[in-house]
């Protein structure tokens, strides 16, 4: 069982010294939630546990830890996630030891209803909508891989999720601005997302204030724009960020949108080899430029 | 004397609230819920307590301190909560203690909370997350209430709570409760279970203050994202900023979690990292604020359980922190 497997090679790698800390999933305090252990004895690793309350994307707290040598548990989304950060020169590869996991894909809590069981399918009824459309990193970076390595990939430009984005201006001006009234600014998304390790955030300068602090649906658009942009060929669809929202905004619809056209314009697909270059680092004559008047 | 409303009085009975205040009860609000202004024909949603907090009614997430002088004068109802939780309406008191129960008296805060009406509804079945009992609260506490409501077949059982709730059920004059309605009432509140008594609070305060610089902090906020969910879904969580724009002076909802709250002019941040913005959010609840004005700043609804990312359980970090020890 990919559990058990796991608990014996954290607990391993802890004891023999290859790695100072393992971060992994633990039982949470609610039903279909986990919650995230920083292991760093080969009890700890006792705790882990993996299943489909599993969703919070364990690559977020890599770039904190600059010293120590790391292990940490990925599903296929994590993963990707990791490759941008070691392409981004965030994560030192050398010192980051991941284990995949085979994931079934992960509850969202808002879609989860008390009752569901884990055991059997039950629980797909709440499955995250990032996970419909799962896809491995193409470069194996693993320390090792737990449980049959199966997982569909799909286009990805069959990925954007059926929104308003793609209607016409008004309809889409809408859905937009309906979804920006729900944002409180807590900022959940920035926070849960692997691609958002900047130390300082343009919302979080005062001088000059980018954002205003006012709580307006102007101020949110203007943060979950520039958001999407820094994201653009950097996004590796995991939904963290739409997991994240306490407030069910569909962030997906977003970052979908901006990946397909990083694979329409320029054949560009995010997370998949740490040593290809990156899409805004690099140019080619053959770029599409059809946007520019 | 307890008196009945009857669920089929309801609508009379709002509607003339809203002509003397400015109603607001739970509904849909921003594609959750929350409390919004009362109008003729919305969905009762008063089996379930809100997820955004009452304290948006009192403390806006904006509002406007100063403003030059449009030399119109301005007039409002005062402000009536209707079915409101006992957790949100101990978390308003809590937030009075804070801002008109001290000098300097908060202008705009005491403004809104004059003479508002807070008609509470009691809570039978506490959620997982729920844990006011362990703060102090309850599911039938009347802090901060003017009326009780406990629901009933047919209605609701109601008691004052205040004189103002006096007043008002007075001059309602609803029917008064039968001797099986008043029954029922009581039997919902003796089967209420208490919620959550596992963290003990007792002295913790003591505790916290003698364990500012304890290692335990390192690890507790190890699991942190750092985002703002806790804070700005808590009903006692309070801190702002003020802004200056070219037209008015802005106060804004703030919160500890984020860098630029402590963030100096000199560029010098005395709260580096995680672990001091973790630190000064569970010392703000569970020392400072009980050592200065005893009582903790919080009120157990549970909230920030249900919304935490990543499952970081306040009642677990209570527990670790040597509350149960």
């Amino acid at each position: 069982m990919v559990q058990e497997q796991l608990r014996k090679e954290a607990a391993r790698l802890l004891r023999e010294g290859e790695v100072d800390v393992f971060i992994g999933y633990a039982r949470g305090s609610l039903p279909a939630q986990s919650t995230v252990v920083f292991a760093r004895s080969s009890e700890d690793a006792q705790e882990l546990v993996f299943d489909p309350t599993c969703h919070p994307n364990l690559a977020v707290y890599l770039p904190r830890f600059k010293k120590e040598r790391v292990g940490v548990v990925v599903k296929a989304c994590d993963a990707r996630a990791l490759v941008e950060l070691i392409r981004e020169r965030q994560v030192d590869p050398d010192k980051v030891l991941a284990i995949g996991v085979e994931c079934p894909g992960v509850i969202d809590r808002d879609r989860w209803e008390e009752g569901m069981s884990l055991d059997d399918g039950e629980w797909k009824e709440a499955l995250a909508v990032a996970c419909e459309h799962c896809r491995l990193p193409a470069v194996d970076l693993f320390h090792c891989w737990l449980g049959e390595k199966k997982v569909a990939v799909e286009e990805a430009d069959a990925q954007v999720s059926s929104s308003p984005i793609d209607e016409d201006s008004e309809e889409r001006y809408r859905w937009f601005s309906a979804e920006m009234e729900k944002c409180i600014r807590c900022y959940a998304c920035r926070q849960a997302c692997p691609a958002c390790y900047c130390p300082e955030c343009f919302t979080d300068r005062s001088h000059p204030d980018w954002v205003s602090p006012v709580h307006e649906p102007p101020e949110a658009m203007l943060f979950h724009l520039v958001r999407t942009l820094h994201l653009a060929g950097r996004c590796t669809d995991c939904g963290a960020c739409a997991r994240a929202c306490p407030q069910n905004i569909n962030l997906l619809a977003l970052h979908r949108r901006m990946e397909a056209e990083a694979v329409r314009r320029f054949g560009y697909l995010s997370g998949q080899d740490p040593d290809a270059p990156s899409l805004l680092g690099s140019f080619s004559k053959d770029d599409s430029d059809d946007f520019i008047k | 004397m307890a008196r009945f409303l009857a669920r089929s009085a309801l609508d009379e009975v709002l509607a003339r609230l809203a002509r003397s205040y400015h109603l607001h009860w739970p509904g849909k609000l921003r594609g959750k819920t929350g409390y919004i202004p009362w109008q003729a024909g919305q969905e009762s949603m008063l089996d379930h307590n809100p997820d955004a907090t009452v304290k948006e009614l009192f403390l806006p997430r904006t509002e406007v301190l100063m403003e030059f002088d449009d030399g119109q004068e301005k007039t409002s109802r005062p402000l009536a909560v209707f079915g409101v939780r006992p957790c949100d309406a101990r978390a308003v008191h809590l937030l009075d203690r804070v801002f008109v129960e001290q000098p300097p008296v908060d202008g705009p805060y005491q403004e809104r909370r004059q003479g508002a009406l807070f008609i509470g509804m009691a809570c039978p079945q506490p959620q997982m997350t729920c844990f006011c009992s362990t703060v102090g609260g309850g599911p039938f506490d009347t802090v901060g209430l003017d009326v009780l409501l406990t629901p009933v077949d047919e209605g609701w059982v109601a008691e004052a709570a205040s004189t103002a709730g006096e007043e008002y059920l007075e001059q309602e004059a609803w029917p008064e409760a039968t001797k099986e309605q008043q029954a029922q009432a009581r039997a919902e509140k003796d089967q209420a279970r208490a919620v959550a008594e596992e963290v003990e609070l007792e002295g913790l305060a003591k505790k916290l203050e003698a364990s500012f610089e304890a290692p335990v902090w390192e690890r507790l906020h190890e699991k942190c994202l750092g985002c703002a969910v806790c804070t700005y879904y808590c009903p006692t969580c309070h801190c702002f900023d003020v802004t200056d724009t070219d037209k008015a002076r802005l106060r804004t909802w703030d919160s500890c979690m984020f860098p630029l709250f402590t963030l100096h002019t000199s560029g010098h941040n005395p709260r580096l990292s995680g672990k001091e913005r973790m630190r000064q959010r569970v010392m703000h609840k569970f020392c400072y604020f009980p050592l200065r004005l005893e009582d903790h700043a919080c009120v157990g609804c549970g909230r920030c359980i249900e919304l935490c990312p990543v499952n970081l359980d306040i009642r677990q970090v209570l527990a670790e922190l040597g509350g149960c020890l």
